[in-house]
């Protein structure tokens, strides 16, 4: 069944090439162009499910779905395709996104064969850094990734506060291009590494988790790879090109962005930095533990003190990422799961939040709360899946975000954070309080925001508005509440699979022979 | 005649070459200076496979010719564009990249 | 069994979805009955192990991780002993008479369905803290209690006031839940399960015998959780503002479930740590005292008749929280069962009477309902006689149990406390008796008896307020709670010295109640106000706490907010972005003028370019 692999990667790029051929002069044609996208979205969709439902959590081998294509063997360097349990979160979490994104994206009427093709260009390098294995690819699929975002807002994008998009577009490229910019110098010296230290020279991350590479080599360059991936976590200082860019982009962008372009990061640390630089992360994790309590805290504030709904969400993100980041850091079992999961909660629900958003934004042309007011009146199933969107965001049981948290301040609670050169050490319960605090923000500016935008005497300036009804447009949302609802409930579906993946995972292999070396 | 005498003529055609590509704004004539720099380059491979006694050199020309042919094809057809958009072929008059 | 007891918790659940995703059904006449039915299952289920004597635990995996060698589990489950039995009493029969009354109540609303899905979701929030057989699951449920109430207490959603009291209400216990999760994940580290059962184990069998400070601590904090729910001190501010929402939401989350939730939680919770607190029960009890006393002097001044009720509500979780401090955890049990019933008995009196009113809620345009409607006004008073313990009615026994409890642990101060508090009730409660049912009608609509499906309820809750008390106390309900007993006590018996002074003390609070407002005049209370206006503004203004959180609120944490905001445009994007960028652009713009656009200076360049290299290079290999 590994062919799987290829039909989610391939599907864009056959919608790509397929859209490049349509016309598009009029209405209905517009409408075949999207019919086409979505069809091969579908087709995506289908496949990353299969491949959800035919992953064997408890197989001995780390990859399943492996595809392997040589490229210049003198180098090592092949198209080797596969997922293991976290990057088949990834891969369902990018194709239900992108599913819902292709629907949302209807009211997109100006050069939609263009929007199409870049959106599906952009899929394409997004399914690929979740399926590749292999290094080099990896930053091929990574790069492909950015430059469509770069148009797609540049050209469809909306005016985000006093900045511009073009502004916005520009600093989000230049933030993601030098992160990973940073990052493959470390990725390069990787490679270069693996091969003095083991003979072969190769990018197959496979033969590279084979080496050990000494502590020395580790410490200095497992900050190299981190700071440039955690640019596109964000973290907290450089999470700055994050809420513009979320706010200037259009819905279907926002969405594909927030949920799941955020977590490339996340995932290429999890897969290139933990995994090859396992003693480099134990070493240096410490100070994110430090650092990410800045980004729930801080970003949760900035976010109490934003009125543009899309800035609330897009420092939310920031916030919510934090959560991963701390997940990351603990470094255990209980931890990495929950940031895994956390990453697909997120998404899912973020894609929710700027699909909302986007279709009443059409309507109002203002994001800002204040403008708004008593809008579940005119919009009752729209406001209620904002409500339901923030009411999982603020971590109530029931949706995907709740038991995620959960996990991570299980695990937070439960971790030691070395702050390397200092000597020092942060207790897991200093982490763990900013993390529940967090919650306690997060609570106090989405009922805000609701309050603001949804409840309340009724704008008459908002009277006219048209409510989500047709079975067409309301599907990508009922279809997102309900992936959260049942990720929520049934955790265990996605969580057996996860943990396996990050059971694999070399720092959690290494974590009791470190153990044992300490007593 | 010399492999000596065949460099000297090349280097003299080069610094024509060179000194046509500075100095002159028309663009027709900077393509032709550009040519006498590729033969005069040319000129030396077939002078230096001819002291070696192998055909490696001449084959190179062949080379430099075939590019030179594509160069000098896609280089008119620009000056062809640009002569259609501005009415001139003076190099001084297309500068409107720097802004 | 265990099916039953699954059932019992996921049918109400079932019906909140199928409210929700039907429209058709939502809008029909029919989506009453529906919710109803849900609530009527657990009325059922509840006697069924009753009488049949269920005991049972019943677990579903909800994750589970390699840890620590072995495996970590998280548990969702059901568990049915007797504490828990009691509870589903609680809630399925006051839960029920709710949910009839409520379909009389908001009939003609055109968002019933809507009203009763979320009714029904609040009732299945309940049900998983009373089923919950560990932390983890009682806090999953504890929080979608909160977001329940959230959207029940907002449910007038168009009201600003009543999105504010969901806000509040909301927020308020999710700072309260900040100590709760820190105190389970204390727990967790030092007993390594979440599980009630472990916990007691490992406690028993003296293993944490060493962490008995870190016990405390969390049983402290799981204590401030309580604390929210429960609305203590000084977590009480959005009890009285969620009288927003509609009168039978007031009655279910005030009287039965949510605020019981906190005492029922603490119960659970401190039975599994057995030992005694020292410190930490001195705070409990000192916690419920002023709690206590604190809402019954404000609940005197009260103009809206279910602020009165929900100030009341607040003052009688004070006398639960007691008996909890004092160690007495079956008799804080007894008193939440009966306040249960006459609690909920009066705020639905109080939504008869507001409905037949035509939805007026102050006290001083009402008066004479009496004739108006006979039937409210007989439940009234005998919700009223019991809640404020009058010999024999249920309130008496469970009330002078914990005034017992408090003098057999040597809080004799706060003995005197809770017996004056008894005499405060009186005086509040027969101070809005009389002036709903008695002197002339002040309103403007004509007032009018609520229909049968209302008033059904009322007689039904009725009763129970009545006899509920003297059933549990001669028919071994202490007994029967042995297990939960706190260590070191034993049932209590009531004892002749305190009730007497107690009931005198009731009978004085209705005496001066009588002397200002019997004849259900209005002039002699307002006049006092007026000569210690002070004191009344004190009062009425809830001791000014409400505005002190809004300072802190508005003014503080919003004032840090705007400060991150101003660090964030200022510092992040002004300075660490802003100076490489503004350098980029000054480093280009000096550059620029080597573009000069002309052809031949950049062949000029290039060619001097080669033949410094080619100069530099022969050099470098001359030497």
């Amino acid at each position: 069944m590994s062919w799987l692999s290829i039909v989610v990667l391939v599907a864009p790029l056959i919608a790509c090439g397929r859209i490049l051929f349509m016309k598009e002069e009029s209405d209905a044609d517009r409408d075949r162009i999207r019919q086409t996208a979505i069809g091969w979205s579908t087709v995506s969709l289908v496949a990353s499910l299969a491949m959800f439902l035919l992953f064997d959590a408890g197989a001995t081998e780390r990859y399943q779905f492996l595809v392997e294509i040589e490229w210049v063997e003198s180098i090592g360097l092949g198209l080797i395709l596969g997922v293991d349990g976290i990057s088949l979160a990834m891969v369902v979490l990018t194709s239900i996104v992108i599913w819902t994104g292709c629907q949302v994206s209807r009211s997109i009427t100006d050069r939609v064969k263009e929007h199409y093709i870049l959106l599906m260009a952009l899929c394409v390098g997004v399914f690929g850094v979740f399926l590749s294995i292999d290094l080099f690819f990896f930053y091929f699929f990574y790069e492909m990734a950015v430059i469509p975002m770069y148009l797609l807002i540049g050209i469809w994008g909306s005016r985000a506060a006093k900045y511009s998009k073009e502004y916005a577009t520009m600093k989000l490229t230049l933030f993601l291009t030098t992160g990973a910019v940073v990052a493959l110098i470390g990725l390069l010296a990787v490679y270069f590494e693996a091969g003095r230290v083991g003979g072969v020279y190769s990018f197959d991350m496979r033969e590279i988790a084979k080496v050990t590479f000494s502590d020395s080599f580790q410490i200095t360059w497992f900050p190299v790879i981190f700071l440039g991936f955690a640019a596109i976590v964000p973290l907290w200082p450089l999470h700055s090109w994050s809420p513009i860019g979320h706010a200037a982009a259009p819905s279907s962008v926002s969405m594909l962005h927030a949920g799941v372009l955020m977590k490339l990061g996340a995932y290429a640390i999890l897969r290139i930095a933990f995994d090859s630089l396992p003693a480099g992360a134990e070493h240096w994790m410490g100070w994110v533990g430090l650092l990410c309590c800045m980004n729930i805290l801080y970003g949760g504030l900035v976010a109490m003190a934003q009125r543009d709904m899309k800035f609330i969400i897009g420092f939310s993100s920031s916030s919510h990422m934090g959560y991963v980041l701390l997940g990351l850091a603990t470094m255990n079992m209980l931890g990495l799961s929950g940031a895994v999961f956390l990453m697909f909660a997120h998404g899912i629900m973020t894609a929710l939040a700027f699909g909302l958003i986007g279709w009443f934004y059409e309507q109002t042309h203002t994001r800002v709360v204040d403008d708004l007011g008593g809008m579940l009146k005119v919009l009752p199933f729209a406001g209620t899946c904002f409500i339901i969107m923030a009411m999982a965001s603020a971590g109530l049981p029931g949706f995907a975000n709740f038991a995620s948290e959960l996990l991570v301040i299980l695990g937070a609670w439960k971790s030691e954070f070395v702050l390397a050169g200092t000597g020092m050490t942060l207790p897991g319960w200093v982490p763990t309080m900013a993390a529940i605090w967090g919650i306690v923000i997060s609570a106090t500016y989405l009922l805000r925001a609701i309050r603001d935008a949804w409840l309340g005497p009724l704008n008459p300036r908002w009277s006219e508005l048209k409510d989500v009804t047709s079975r067409k447009h309301k599907t990508p949302f009922v279809a997102l509440i309900l992936v959260l609802a049942v990720t929520g409930c049934f955790p265990s579906l996605l969580v057996n699979k996860i943990k396996d993946g990050v059971g694999k995972l070399r720092v959690m292999q290494s974590a009791p022979v470190q153990e044992e070396a300490r007593r | 005649m010399t492999v000596g005498h065949m460099v000297t003529l090349a280097g003299v055609l080069f610094t024509l070459g060179i000194m046509g590509v500075i100095s002159r704004r028309n663009i027709l004539v900077v393509l032709l200076s550009v040519e006498l720099m590729l033969n005069a380059a040319a000129l030396t491979f077939v002078a230096f496979s001819n002291w070696h006694g192998n055909l490696d050199g001449q084959v190179m020309v062949f080379f430099a010719i075939a590019v030179a042919a594509a160069e000098v094809a896609v280089g008119l057809a620009v000056v062809i564009a640009l002569f259609r958009l501005r009415v001139t072929v003076d190099a001084d008059q297309v500068s409107m990249l720097k802004q | 069994m265990t099916l039953f007891a699954w059932i019992t918790l996921l049918a109400p659940l079932m019906a909140a979805i199928y409210l929700t995703i039907k429209p058709d059904v939502r809008r029909s006449a029919s989506a009453p009955n529906i919710a109803i039915a849900s609530v009527a299952v657990c009325a059922f289920t509840s006697l069924l192990f009753l009488v049949s004597g269920t005991e049972l635990k019943s677990l579903w995996t909800w994750m589970s991780f390699p840890w620590d060698g072995g495996t970590l589990d998280i548990e969702i489950g059901v568990q049915v002993d007797n504490l828990s039995k009691l509870m589903l009493i609680v809630v399925g029969f006051v839960g029920t008479p709710i949910f009839f009354f409520a379909k009389g109540y908001m009939k003609g609303d055109p968002s019933i369905g809507r009203f009763f899905a979320k009714f029904a979701l609040f009732v299945f929030s309940m049900l998983g803290i009373v089923f919950a057989t560990n932390f983890l699951m009682i806090f999953i449920f504890w929080e979608l209690v909160g977001a329940s109430s959230y959207l029940l207490i907002g449910y007038y959603y168009e009201k600003p006031s009543a999105c504010e009291a969901a806000k509040k209400a909301f927020l308020t216990n999710r700072v309260a839940d900040f100590g709760f999760l820190l105190g389970i994940l204390l727990i967790w580290s030092i007993a390594g399960s979440f599980d009630f059962d472990v916990i007691a184990q490992a406690v028993q069998d003296g293993n944490l015998a060493g962490e008995s400070w870190k016990l405390s601590l969390a049983g402290v904090l799981i204590f401030v959780g309580a604390m929210g729910k429960s609305a203590q001190v000084p977590f009480h501010v959005w009890l009285p503002d969620a009288m927003e929402g509609p009168t039978p939401v007031s009655a279910l989350m005030h009287a039965a479930t949510m605020v019981a939730a906190g005492v029922y939680m603490v119960i659970r919770a401190f039975y599994c740590f057995g030992a005694e607190f020292g410190v930490a029960s001195d705070f409990i009890v000192m916690t419920g005292a002023v709690t206590a006393v604190l809402a019954a002097t404000i609940a005197v001044v009260q103009t809206d008749i279910k602020k009165v009720l929900a100030y009341s509500t607040l003052s009688q979780l004070g006398y639960m929280v007691m008996a909890l401090g004092a160690g007495y955890y079956a008799v804080a049990m007894f008193h939440l069962t009966t306040h249960a019933f006459f609690k909920g008995l009066l705020f639905l009196c109080a939504g008869s009477v507001i409905h037949g009113c035509h939805h007026e809620q102050d006290m001083f345009k009402m008066g004479g309902l009496r004739k108006k409607m006979p039937t409210t006004f007989w439940c009234f008073t005998i919700g009223m006689l019991a809640l404020t313990g009058i010999p024999f009615l249920s309130g008496f026994f469970s009330k002078d149990l914990i005034v017992d409890a408090l003098h057999k642990r040597h809080f004799g101060g706060l003995q005197l406390v809770a017996t004056a508090t008894a005499g405060l009730t009186a005086l509040y409660m027969a101070r809005s008796w009389y002036l709903t049912f008695f002197g002339a009608y002040r309103g403007h609509a004509e007032p009018h008896e609520s229909p049968k499906i209302m008033t059904r309820p009322l007689q039904f809750l009725a009763v129970f307020s009545a006899a509920l008390g003297a059933i549990f106390y001669f028919g071994g309900g202490q007994e029967y709670l042995s297990a939960w007993q706190g260590p070191g006590t034993s049932p209590l018996h009531i004892d002749p010295t305190i009730a007497i002074t107690s009931t005198v003390v009731v009978l004085i609070g209705y005496l001066i109640a009588w002397s200002f407002y019997g004849k259900g005049q209005t002039d002699k209370g307002a006049s006092l106000a007026h000569r210690f206006s002070p004191v009344h503004d004190l009062l009425v203004n809830k001791y000014y706490i409400d505005d002190f959180y809004l300072w802190l609120v508005g003014s503080i944490q919003q004032g840090f907010a705007r400060f991150c905001r101003l660090v964030e445009e200022n510092f992040i994007v002004g300075i660490l972005v802003g100076w490489p960028t503004r350098f980029t652009l000054w480093s280009g713009d000096k550059l620029r003028g080597l573009q000069s656009g002309r052809l031949n200076f950049y062949a000029y360049c290039f060619v001097g370019g080669v033949t410094l290299l080619v100069v530099f290079f022969i050099l470098a290999g001359a030497q």
